[in-house]
């Protein structure tokens, strides 16, 4: 169980999504590189207000080759995707508080992107975002973040 | 007589857009911000298109004898892409955007303030009001996906968007979509969740008047897109023809040229490829590529040689279909603002923007289009009446106004064809101000002229407009998407190399939008292996 | 989702109010200079004059305002910035102009200008004398055409009032001697110049019609001999048509000022120029915002229009506000446009002895006799519509094909008619409803195929709607009356004859100065000159091979 946002929360992630043998089964074969933008908020601890954490994933069919967090907003070169949420949303997300499907849908999570390649990869969208809601642990007591 | 003109032309160009339409334009200007030296030749004295302001009646008069309601202003990328603001075009939204007025004086208008909007359909029915506002909510939850994946981008299928609404369970997280729309009419879908049949003319009004019939059989997928920007309509201040101005600028201010009066004759093709175009002057060359964004018919039957189309293409081509509804217009020249007797009831029509005179149930609208499939046009005109002096004073001398009546009538009428609107021309212009005189309190003495143009007129004055087709191509499951215009040329690329269609023929539709210039430019860059700038994710 | 803010900027070197050619012409020179030029037009649509469009139906072209292109050959703007390339084509027909008649005489026509024996052949019908008069006289004016250009692109002199200024009567007299002629009839009117020169009565119809045609003054003014010399000898014959009607040459001077990075504003209109002290700092539109000048501020709009209404008589001196006042609009005779979209383009009964009518480019009918063409050109004058309806018309559409749907024509033409106040607004509807039908019919004695049933469409532009569209007063189509009293030094008044004015760093360059009413480019190009002497821009308008 690892901090959220921290190295060690992400590799569990990696290491989940690699480990899905359905996401394997269904993962579309081109690279996509996605940019996940976490603004900070008045509410969570984690990225205050007035600051914004900046990671960049890549996928490689059903590989994680990338999953870094970048010093700054990624300048949008070669990105197929940028995902931006309030921290909140982010945490709530990963605390299976919120459902991210309906966040996409009710606009609380901007996507920036191909949607048509999202739809096309209906299936294996919704194994990713499952994983992110329910399976990274999270060290947060009674599984929720402290708000 | 001494011919005296140098060549226009020279050496040709990288590529040629032909029609000086906002599509056209718009994928001129980016081709040329990524280096290419770009032509466009229009056949028209002036450049833009649907983008046509003009003195119709009387000088100082201005009339949008086609595009009116610029509805993507904020959504579309290109406004800002292009700099089109930095070239002097201004928008006024509109703050009662639309309304309708009803036989028994009573009157619903729909605001950009969803508070007032709601306070007015509560005067109807407060259930629907509330639907109203959940609906209204819902929307604007995806309105933004909604415009990126469906207007923006080239298209995918019908099947694919149900996959992934099924796979994402979209269904239970919402009140409105369903994978069942694809099945639906606009009208079912209003049926379904509304009780009050003013409201549900209302708002099948201004699906009705965005080409979406309202009985149509599967157009209620696209329902919630256009929902989402009822409140966005804007008027170009100066009259639409200022977009086209501004787009001149920025296409000369690139280095490109925009040609009137060249009309195109033939897409020169050399072995499977578009290498130029012939003009009455003589041959062009395009270098990389011709782009027209003409309707499929011209271009496939007219433009390319009978030998450089292939059988199925020809066939597909033959098959497209155009909206069985035009529109006949009635332009106006006014002393003054028209009053509606349902003021009385509520002020705010006098200040609704464009305003439905005369549909008051789904049933209003079946009739209208069942007799316009008939070839006849309605016998007592329904209006979609525009003052758009109410929101740009400029578009007329001081203290007067500009009105256009716009109403469905079919282009072919029975007995007498299109010709027969000739002669028919101005007795129907006289029944619609007519109609509106009825509906108003004081419009007897304020018309100073009027000028009116038959659907018949519209194909004329802008052949692409095929049997008066404003969208160039009919609104229906069978010609959207990736059917739009044919399965084949619903890419932007056609079976001949170096040739593309980006006009109102493409996805999404017709209507100032951009979107087909600008999907089509995202084909031609993966094609040339251009930069895309513009793409800002 | 609101609209977005306007991205414009509020302040710019020089301002220049109004988008007709000459601040156009203006403008694209400053801009090529250096200077960040900013340009306001009160119209959607930019060249005023220089306007086309579809009154009759789609498809046919009209230009309502300016037809005949006498100056591009040497129009400094049209070589400098190369509009030809900017998609300014033209055509250059070898029937310029010609009479036709109800019965069986022979038209008389005008070739263009290197055509001198051609035309005299047709005069010769009539007079042998007449011809030769004609080719001696023609072939002089064509030598003497850098002359006139000079005459046309160069400042006038400096002129104060009280003082005296040289005196544009003697520039005629001198005229007059270098054409062979009487110096005496620089003091003339242009009909007994015409009178004295040629005898034909046919020949004089001919060129009582073309006299009056180009803003000049009225036939039977004394004193007048410089039009003569102008309007008959050097205008006829010179005539281009604009490919695609001559809005494009509008279109191709857009081209140029965008090229130079001009910054263009439609539907702008100037309702006052900013004054403080006095000086000219910036305007103010018709929706209350101000736009600032750092160096000038360059009307090209109308002298009363510029002083009176957007300058205000506060900031004028007496003699201003007198002068300008006083500065006399119109000539007494306007012109009213008419348009028709036809089947067949007219075939004249005239054509049997000549069929050089047909492909006439200015086809002068309806008028039998001198006497009648005389009535004509009085008739305005006395606030009378002339009487029976005669024109003078074209038909571009025989020449380019883009200006009428395929297979038909648009003809356009051009009454005289009294100024725009002579009528009121009632009256003028009640001219547009029914002058042209009568027309028609009184054509088709002189082309029989004119029936109704030729004609799709039509529509005519009174002066009241000239008034309106441009804010050319009175529906004068030179921005002020052409007499000798109001040109060269003296337009528009002494004092403000060199485009500078009594209000420092602002400019006019409109119709209303020398060398007036006409699509010259000139005025802009002065003005620009002026500028430049005095306040230091580039000259960029200078070149070795001009003298201009
Ligand atoms: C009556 C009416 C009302 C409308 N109202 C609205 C509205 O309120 N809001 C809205 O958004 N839209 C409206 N539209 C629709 C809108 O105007 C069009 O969908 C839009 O203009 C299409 O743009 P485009 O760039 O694809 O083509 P167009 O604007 O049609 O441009 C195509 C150009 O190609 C030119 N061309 C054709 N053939 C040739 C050739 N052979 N060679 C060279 N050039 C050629 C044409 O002259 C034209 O200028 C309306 C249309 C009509 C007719
Ligand atoms: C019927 C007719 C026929 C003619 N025929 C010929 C011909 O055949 N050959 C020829 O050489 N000449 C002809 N002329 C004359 C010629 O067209 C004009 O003299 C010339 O075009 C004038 O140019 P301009 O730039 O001075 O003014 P305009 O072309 O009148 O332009 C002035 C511009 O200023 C704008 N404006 C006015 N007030 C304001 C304001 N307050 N703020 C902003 N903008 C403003 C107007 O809208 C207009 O666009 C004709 C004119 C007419 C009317």
């Amino acid at each position: 169980m690892s901090a959220i946002y921290s190295q060690a929360w992400y590799d569990d992630l990696k290491r989940l999504i690699e480990g899905s043998a359905e996401f394997a089964a269904r993962a579309p074969k081109e690279r996509i590189a996605m940019a996940l933008e976490v603004v900070g908020d008045a509410s969570s601890p984690y990225v205050p207000a007035g600051q914004e954490r900046h990671y960049l994933i890549v996928l490689d069919g059903a590989k994680v080759t990338t999953l870094d967090r970048l010093p700054a907003r990624h300048d949008g070169r070669d990105l197929g995707f940028r995902f931006t949420a309030p921290a909140t949303v982010w945490e709530s997300i990963a605390a299976g508080l919120l459902d991210p499907i309906t966040a996409g849908l009710r606009g609380t999570i901007r996507v920036r992107g191909d949607m048509r390649f999202l739809m096309k990869n209906a299936d294996a969208v919704k194994i990713l975002v499952d994983l992110y809601a329910a399976q990274v642990e999270t060290d947060w007591p009674s599984g929720k973040p402290p708000y | 007589m001494a011919p005296e003109s140098v060549s226009m032309f020279g050496e040709g160009f990288d590529a040629i857009v032909i029609g000086a339409g906002h599509n056209g334009m718009a994928l001129a200007a980016y081709l040329l911000k990524c280096g290419l030296t770009v032509a466009v030749l229009e056949r028209r004295t002036e450049e833009g298109g649907g983008l046509c302001t003009e003195e119709l009646t009387e000088p100082n008069f201005l009339h949008n004898l086609h595009s009116n309601y610029h509805s993507l202003v904020g959504l579309s990328p290109v406004y800002d892409d292009l700099g089109l603001y930095d070239e002097g075009v201004e928008y006024a939204l509109p703050e009662v955007q639309m309304g309708s007025v009803f036989s028994d004086g009573t009157a619903l208008t729909i605001h950009t303030d969803m508070a007032a909007t709601h306070a007015s359909l509560a005067r109807f029915s407060k259930k629907d009001a509330d639907t109203w506002l959940r609906l209204w909510d819902e929307v604007r939850g995806y309105l933004d996906l909604l415009v990126q994946t469906m207007m923006f981008a080239p298209p995918i299928s019908v099947d694919d968007i149900t996959r992934a609404l099924v796979a994402w369970g979209v269904e239970e997280r919402s009140e409105f979509l369903s994978i069942r729309l694809r099945k639906m009419s606009v009208a079912e879908f209003l049926d379904k969740h509304f009780e009050h049949d003013r409201v549900k003319a209302m708002l099948a009004f201004h699906a009705a008047i965005c080409a979406y019939q309202p009985h149509v059989r599967g157009l209620a997928v696209s329902y919630p897109l256009l929902l989402g920007k009822i409140a966005n309509w804007h008027l170009c201040r100066g009259g639409s023809h200022k977009l086209a101005h501004a787009l001149l600028r920025v296409i000369v201010r690139a280095g490109g040229r925009v040609f009137p009066q060249v009309p195109v004759e033939e897409i020169v093709v050399e072995d499977g490829r578009a290498v130029g175009v012939r003009v009455p002057d003589g041959f062009v060359r395009a270098r990389r590529l011709v782009a027209s964004s003409v309707d499929v018919s011209q271009t496939f039957e007219r433009l390319l040689r009978p030998e450089h189309v292939q059988p199925a293409t020809r066939a597909a081509v033959a098959r497209v279909r155009y909206q069985d509804a035009s529109l006949f217009n009635v332009h106006l020249a006014l002393d003054g603002l028209p009053r509606y007797r349902a003021a009385a009831f509520d002020p705010a029509i006098d200040r609704a923007w464009i305003v439905n005179v005369g549909y008051e149930s789904l049933a209003d609208f079946a009739e209208d289009f069942d007799a316009i499939r008939a070839g006849r046009a309605p016998e007592v005109p329904r209006l979609n009446a525009a003052v758009n002096s109410l929101y740009d004073p400029t578009d007329a001398p001081e203290g007067k106004a500009t009105g256009l009546l716009r109403v469905f009538a079919p282009y072919a009428l029975a007995g007498g064809g299109a010709e027969a609107w000739d002669a028919d021309k101005a007795r129907y212009a006289e029944a619609c101000v007519a109609r509106w005189r009825a509906a108003c309190t004081n419009l007897d003495g304020l018309v100073r002229r009027t000028a009116a143009e038959s659907p018949l007129d519209l194909e004329r004055r802008m052949v692409n407009y095929r049997f008066g087709d404003w969208m160039v191509g009919r609104i229906h499951p069978d010609s959207l998407l990736d059917h739009r215009p044919t399965d084949d040329l619903a890419q932007y690329r056609t079976p001949i190399r170096g040739l593309y269609m980006c006009g109102a023929s493409q996805h999404p539709h017709g209507y100032v939008t951009f979107a087909p210039g600008y999907n089509c430019l995202d084909v031609i860059a993966d094609d040339l292996g251009l930069e895309k700038w513009w793409r800002r994710i | 989702m609101s609209a977005p803010a306007s991205g414009q900027r509020g302040e710019h070197d020089v301002l220049v109010i109004g988008g007709g050619h000459h601040g156009l012409t203006c403008s694209a020179y400053l801009a090529r200079a250096g200077v960040d030029v900013c340009v306001l037009e009160g119209r959607h649509e930019w060249g005023g004059a220089l306007h086309t469009s579809e009154p009759t139906g789609p498809g046919f072209c009209h230009n309502l305002h300016a037809n005949f292109m006498e100056f591009l050959h040497i129009m400094p703007f049209f070589a400098d910035f190369e509009l030809g390339k900017l998609g300014a084509r033209t055509l250059y027909p070898d029937i310029q102009a010609g009479i036709a008649f109800a019965d069986d005489r022979p038209p008389v026509l005008i070739y263009r200008n290197a055509l001198v024996d051609e035309t005299a052949a047709t005069f010769a019908r009539y007079s042998a004398r007449d011809a030769r008069t004609w080719q001696d006289l023609k072939t002089r004016a064509n030598l003497f055409e850098p002359a006139l250009a000079f005459g046309l692109y160069t400042p006038p002199p400096r002129s104060e009032p009280g003082r005296p200024f040289p005196s544009s009567t003697e520039i005629t007299e001198r005229m007059m001697v270098s054409f062979g002629l009487d110096a005496e009839l620089a003091h003339k009117s242009i009909r007994d110049c015409i009178d004295e020169l040629f005898e034909a009565p046919e020949v004089r119809m001919l060129l009582y019609r073309l006299a009056i045609e180009f803003c000049g003054p009225p036939l039977e003014w004394p004193g007048q001999g410089w039009a003569f010399l102008f309007a008959c000898l050097f205008m006829p014959g010179c005539w281009r048509m604009m490919v695609g009607g001559t809005h494009r040459l509008s279109g191709a001077m857009v081209g140029a000022c965008l090229r130079e990075g001009v910054t263009m504003r439609e539907s702008c209109r100037v309702r006052r120029i900013l004054v403080e002290g006095k000086r000219a700092v910036g305007v103010r539109l018709q929706d209350g915002r101000e736009l600032r000048a750092r160096d000038a501020v360059v009307s090209a709009i109308g002298v009363k229009d510029t002083f009176l209404d957007l300058v205000g008589e506060e900031h004028l001196s007496d003699y201003y506000r007198r002068r300008a006042k006083n500065f006399k609009d119109g000539p007494d005779q306007v012109l009213g446009t008419l348009a028709m979209a036809l089947c067949e383009a007219p075939h004249y009964r005239s054509a049997e002895r000549d069929p050089g009518i047909d492909r006439a480019w200015y086809q002068v009918v309806g008028y039998d006799t001198p006497e009648e063409m005389l009535d004509y050109c009085r008739a305005p004058h006395n606030d009378r519509l002339p009487e029976p309806p005669a024109a003078g018309v074209w038909v571009n559409s025989l020449w380019d094909r883009t200006q009428a749907p395929e297979g038909k024509h648009s003809l356009t033409g051009w009454y005289f008619f009294p100024r725009a106040s002579a009528l009121t607004e009632a009256g003028w509807n009640e001219v547009r409803r029914s002058y042209n039908e009568r027309f028609r019919a009184h054509f088709e004695r002189f082309a029989p195929n004119m029936t109704a049933g030729n004609v799709l469409a039509m529509h005519l532009h009174t002066p009241l709607d000239q008034e309106r569209s441009l804010r050319m007063r009175e529906g004068d189509f030179g921005h002020g009356a052409m007499g000798i009293d109001q040109l060269y030094a003296l337009r528009p008044f002494a004092g403000a004859g060199r485009y500078a004015t009594e209000i420092e760093r602002l400019y006019l360059a409109g119709s209303a100065t020398h060398p007036g009413g006409g699509v010259t480019a000139a005025c802009g190009y002065n003005c620009f000159k002026v500028m430049c002497e005095e306040l230091g821009y580039r000259r960029v308008w200078a070149r070795d091979d001009r003298l201009y």
